[in-house]
This record gives structure tokens, sequence and C-alpha cells, in this order.
């Protein structure tokens, strides 16, 4: 057997309060596969410029793809929608129960697409037999472990944050273990009155002919030097290589180490561990004065050494109070930075200090809450805020996002790559400072935009599988293998082409809203040398750090694709009339190793 | 002299801690240094230098944060109190 075909999708509409399964196009299916590209393709088809991201108009997707539970490493899902921090193109990836029990119940189906608002509280529970109804959800106002405990089944859910709809509010998955963290999905379900979705399908069965390719991608990814690195360390050794290598964004960005990183690493959470999970995730479990949590490394570094707290339980606390609440870690610590910088430029009536966790718990409770004129006002989002109050330089974000805590200020490809991320500053779609941080003094322009390009083109294709970030860096020809095991007839070349081609139509949606050269712009803060360094970033040097970038995208001199791109990509006919296009693309007059 | 050595994911492990205190002679070169570790750590042999002496591909080897490859590579000085770090290729997430 090769599994069943996935051709159809399930379409949800909160106002009428229908469930139907909608065809997709064969056309969509072969250029997008599913995950990112086809939730690119649906929002970019359904969507008009200008459709508010909270109201019942944008389109709010859970899609997976044709390799989803069959792959190694962890399941995930796209979550796509229009962001409401970001006013662009938003994908979020989550793992945990909740990819497998959807795959699973829907086995001809790709993907979950909500539209509409509902009158009430409600929850989408999707039946093993892949039947599916609406409920009415009488947990509103829980937490996400509350809510998880609520039902039977794998839940996908917002806590607090997502209903007070919070721009960078999450989805989360298994009671907060896991997280659609970035772009605000979560204010998305919550603007829907989308509490839950609930799975209660078994996990895929894997067909024959992918057994021998299982084994051989496990035994592949186990020998790398990604599986090695996540088998011992998870991603929570990034803030003790952020800190050695001076790329740690530190007490909002004053200072590019930190003295406590010792206290709030690998080192520190191995002591504190509770429960070990599978090699794969690399990952622990601790216990925290607000329940037991998932130490991350994204919560390590922009809570723990963005907020210049030491102690692992604190920030493991912090990071409880997160996942329960629904926000994202990132945005929520960049959040409180910038409020104890603001108050130190006397921009605040209030006065917060760094290495303050009880402080920034109870703002950060506030946000989730949109307790307060501050606390409400920065639950809109860093650029809000700085609207707001002043202080748009003091703590970086793009596109509204805030940074993660990777600071590129002596990386510059880590910088375009932040700059570039179709979602906003993103850390996921390019990370070139793992090498850069070490080796980047010796690289072109060239080099690092190449780098650059190079992984959000691959990932683009992976995430529309949809693979697992690790396994998936590992997998040959970029999975072509299970593709072509399947019956299709993918290789190499041509899923290199079909992430180029989703990280166009996303740009398009983009392009669509209005983004232009202006919003890949350099964050003012990285121009300013850090405390404790001497590198910070030229905007010159940066924007022609960008014109290379658009010229090795083939995109015009301010950032949108040209018809030729479009054509070269398969994609003539797809931009629409309210899609401006660039006549020509930028060319490099002399070679950029200059 | 007395250099701390820090030690990264799987080079972590093979040691057992993120640092350790170790003497050395006045003058040794990072290359002596790598060299001593894979005699003292069975998991770290053969894992840091190639056959030729030189620092094995995609590592990464710091001088007080600094890589030295942009200083002296394996010849780079080591002085009283300097930190030495060991990395892996980075896959952190």
């Amino acid at each position: 057997m090769t599994g069943r075909q996935r051709d159809a999708v399930l379409r949800v509409d909160l106002t009428a309060g229908t469930v139907e399964r909608t065809p997709v196009p064969e056309r969509w299916r072969r250029r997008y596969l599913g995950g990112k590209g086809l939730g690119a393709r649906y929002l970019y088809d359904e969507l008009d410029a200008g459709t508010d991201p909270l109201g019942p108009d944008n389109l709010l997707g859970l899609v997976w793809g044709p390799l989803s539970g069959y792959l190694p490493g962890e399941s995930r899902l796209a979550v796509v929608t229009k962001s409401p921090l970001t006013g662009g193109f938003l994908d979020s990836y989550v793992g945990g129960a909740v990819p497998d029990a959807l795959a699973g119940a829907l086995p001809d189906c790709l993907g979950v697409f909500v539209t509409g608002r509902a009158s009430d509280p409600t929850t989408l529970v999707v039946e093993a037999d892949g039947s599916a109804h609406l409920d009415r959800a009488d947990c509103w106002g829980a937490t996400t472990d509350e809510t998880d405990a609520a039902y039977d089944g794998a839940v996908a859910c917002i806590g607090p944050a997502g209903e007070h709809r919070v721009r960078y509010a999450t989805v989360a998955t298994d009671g907060g273990d896991h997280h659609a963290g970035r772009g605000g999905v979560g204010a998305v379900f919550g603007a829907k009155r989308l509490k839950a979705v609930v799975a209660r399908g078994d996990p895929p069965t894997l067909p024959d002919p992918l057994v021998d390719l299982q084994k051989t991608a496990e035994r592949r990814y186990d020998e790398s030097d990604v599986g090695r690195w996540q088998a011992v360390s998870g991603t929570l050794e990034s803030v003790d290589f952020a800190d050695a290598a001076g790329v740690l964004a530190t007490r909002g960005w004053r200072e590019s180490r930190f003295e406590g990183s010792e206290g709030i690493g690998v080192a520190a959470a191995r002591d504190a561990a509770t429960e070990r999970e599978g090699d794969e995730t690399g990952g622990f479990r601790v216990e925290t004065s607000d329940g037991d949590a998932v130490p991350r490394g994204a919560a390590s570094m922009s809570l723990g050494a963005g907020l210049g707290i030491d102690d692992f339980d604190a920030v493991a606390t912090l990071g409880a109070t997160c996942d329960r609440l629904g926000i994202d870690v990132i945005d929520a610590g960049s959040a409180v930075a910038w409020a104890v910088r603001a108050g130190e430029s006397g921009l605040l009536d209030r006065s917060l200090s760094f290495g303050d966790p009880a402080a920034a718990r109870e703002l950060v409770v506030a946000i989730a809450h949109r307790e307060g004129t501050l606390a409400d006002t920065l639950a809109d989002g860093l650029d809000a805020a700085a609207a707001r109050y002043g202080g748009a330089a003091l703590v970086p974000s793009v596109k509204s996002m805030a940074l993660p805590a990777y600071d590129p200020r002596s990386a510059p490809a880590m910088a375009l790559a932040y700059a570039t991320s179709d979602r906003g500053a993103c850390h996921r779609r390019a990370r070139p400072i793992e090498t850069e941080a070490f080796d980047g003094e010796r690289w072109t322009d060239r080099e690092r935009v190449e780098r650059v390009v190079g992984a959000q083109t691959a990932r683009s294709a992976l995430w529309s599988l949809v693979a697992d970030d690790f396994v998936g860096a590992t997998l040959e020809d970029l999975g072509a293998p299970w593709l072509r095991a399947l019956g299709g007839d993918h290789d190499a070349r041509t899923l290199t082409t079909l992430g180029e081609r989703v990280w166009t139509l996303t740009r398009l949606f983009n392009v669509r809203e209005g983004f232009d050269r202006r919003d890949d712009a350099l964050p003012g803060a990285l121009t300013r040398t850090p405390a404790d360094g001497d590198r910070a970033l030229s905007g010159t040097d940066f924007e022609r750090l960008l014109s290379t970038y658009y010229a090795v995208r083939g995109w015009g001199p301010e950032g949108r694709p040209t018809a030729a791109t479009l054509e070269r990509l398969d994609l003539t006919g797809v931009a629409d009339a309210s899609t401006p296009l660039d006549d020509h693309a930028v060319t490099l007059e002399r070679p950029a190793d200059d | 002299m007395e250099l701390q050595l820090r030690f990264f994911a799987n080079f972590r492990e093979a040691v057992g801690q993120k640092t350790v205190a170790r003497q050395y002679d006045q003058g040794t070169t990072v290359g002596e240094v790598l060299a001593a570790l894979e005699a003292e750590f069975d998991g770290l042999e053969g894992e840091l230098l190639d056959d030729a002496g030189d620092i094995r591909p995609q590592l990464s080897v710091l001088k007080n944060g600094r890589e030295v490859l942009h200083i002296d590579g394996t010849a780079t000085d080591l002085d009283e109190g300097d930190t030495v770090s060991v990395f892996p290729p980075v896959a952190g997430g």
C-alpha cells in the first residue's frame, strides 16, 4: 500500500457553523504539496489586501502534508494565517500529538481551514472516523494546560493571551509543552472565538514503501552533526553557544554576552530535569513553581539573558507562565525588556529593572490579560509601544516582530535573515549565525546572501512536506525519495524550485499588503555597538547586502518579484492585479564578492 | 599556566562537564592543548585534530571568544588564564 491520496481539505465556517470537505486543486497539490506552500496558496487566493487579521474574514489554516506521520522526528503542522502582529503572511509550526491525530483522523485531507467568527466560544472536534463538528467551549478563560485537560484527545488550544487577542499569542499543544509560537496565531483563534481544536485520530500507519526510507533517515539523522547536537543539547545549549560566541542579546540588547549564562543553560537544565524525553528532541522536563514545564533555548535567551535573570528556576517558571498563558516567549521577553529600557529612558512613568523575575512575570501576566494601558499597548507589539511612548530603537524588531536573542551585530547574514524573513524576525527560516559567529569575518556579501537564500528556500520546501526542523535538515534531497516512493516525481531540483516558488508566493502576499524594501530595513538598534563589544552594523553596508539578496532572488530594487521571476518559478498568472511587481530585477554591476 | 577549557554538546558529554581547568607549560599552543585533550578523554580521540594536526573541518575553537583560525590556528599562543572553547558544528535551534 502507498497510503490514501490526500486531496481534500476540511473547511469550517464558524459564522455559519458548518463543516465540509472540499477538494484541493490537483495543480496546487503538485506545485505546493502541503504545509507552508499549500497554506500560502490558499491565503493568497482567498484573502483580499487589507483584510483585518482579527476580523471574521481572515483565514486560518492548520495544514499538514503528504509525508505527515511518516517522517522521523516530531510530526508537525503549519498554522497559517494573516498575522495580527506583522500584517503579513504567517506560518507558525507546532508538534505534539495534534499533527498525527489530525492527519490520522483525516487520511484524505491536507489540512483544516477556518473562517468566520463563532457567536460563542467554540471547539472544533475531529473524531477518529474523520467526522467533525463544532461544540460550545465551556473552558473559555482557562489556561492552556487546563484546557488540554478538559478534553479527551489531542488538543491544540489557546490560553488567556489568545482570548485577549494579544498579537503574539500562541496556539499550544500537549497542554503547553509545544507552541505555534510566533506571529499571533493564538490571537486569530481568539478573535474567531475558537478555543481549541481536538483531534481523536490514531497516527497514520507507515506505508510499506517508506519503511526502509525511514530506517535510513533515522540512522542518517543520528549520525549527523544536527542529530548529535540535538541528542545531548536540544535547543537549550543555544544560550551557552550564543554567550561564548558573543552573540547573546543581553539586558535589552545593551550587551552581547551574559555573565549568568551558565546558570540558565544546558548544564543547569540537566541538574533540574525531572524527566528526559526521547533523543529526537533532546528535551527536558522540569518542575517550576508554576507547574511542570519544558525549558527551551528561546526562553533561556529571551526571558533569561534578555532580562538579566541568571537563575534557572526563575527563568523556567517565567517560561512556564508564558506557556500556560499561551504567549510567545520571545515577544513577551522583548516586551518586558523594552519596558525596562523605556523606563530607564524616562519614556514611562514606572520603573522596572533587569534581573527581577517577579516584576517580569507580573508584566507578562498583565500583557496576557491586557490589564492597564502599558500592558494593553505592549500586547499589540513593540512597534505599537514605540508609536505610543517613543523608544523605537531600544529593542529591535522586523515587521513588528521582536528579534530572537541571537544578536546579529557581528553577523550581517543573520541580520539579513531576520530582515528578509517573510513572517518578521525569525531565526528558524535561516540561521547562518551558527557558523557566521565563528567564521563569518571571511565571508563575502555573496556568501552571506547565498547562505540565507539557500536556507530559506530549503526550509520552504521542507515545511511543505511538513518535516521536523532538525530531522528535515538531514533528509536526502529535501525528502524527494519519500515523495517518489508515494508515486510523485520530485527530485532535489524540483523541490528547490518549489521552495523558491513558495518563498516568492509569501512575498507576493506581503507585497499585496503594501510591504516593500522599507519593511526589510535594518532595525536601528542594531546600528548601536553593544556595551561589551566593538561591532555594530552599518546601514549602508546592510543596504548593499539587501540589494545583493534581491538580485539573487530575482526581485527588483523595491523588493518586489518581477514578471520574469514569476515565470521562471511557474507562478505566471498567480499574482493578482492588487499585487505590484517590480519592472526589473536588481542586477549586480560587479561580482558581489567585494 | 592554568587554562580554562570549555566544551559544548557532544564534546561536553565526552568530557563529562562543561568546564575544566588544566595546567600547561608556558608557551603551549592551541594545537598542543587539543592533542592533550584527545589523549586524556577517550570520547575526544580523533575528534579534534585531523591526521595533519589541523583542527578538523566544521569545528570551532575559540581563544577568549575569538575563533583561532582568525589568529594563528593551531599555532595560536596561550597565556595564563585564557579560556579555550571547543565546539562541534552548532545545531541548536
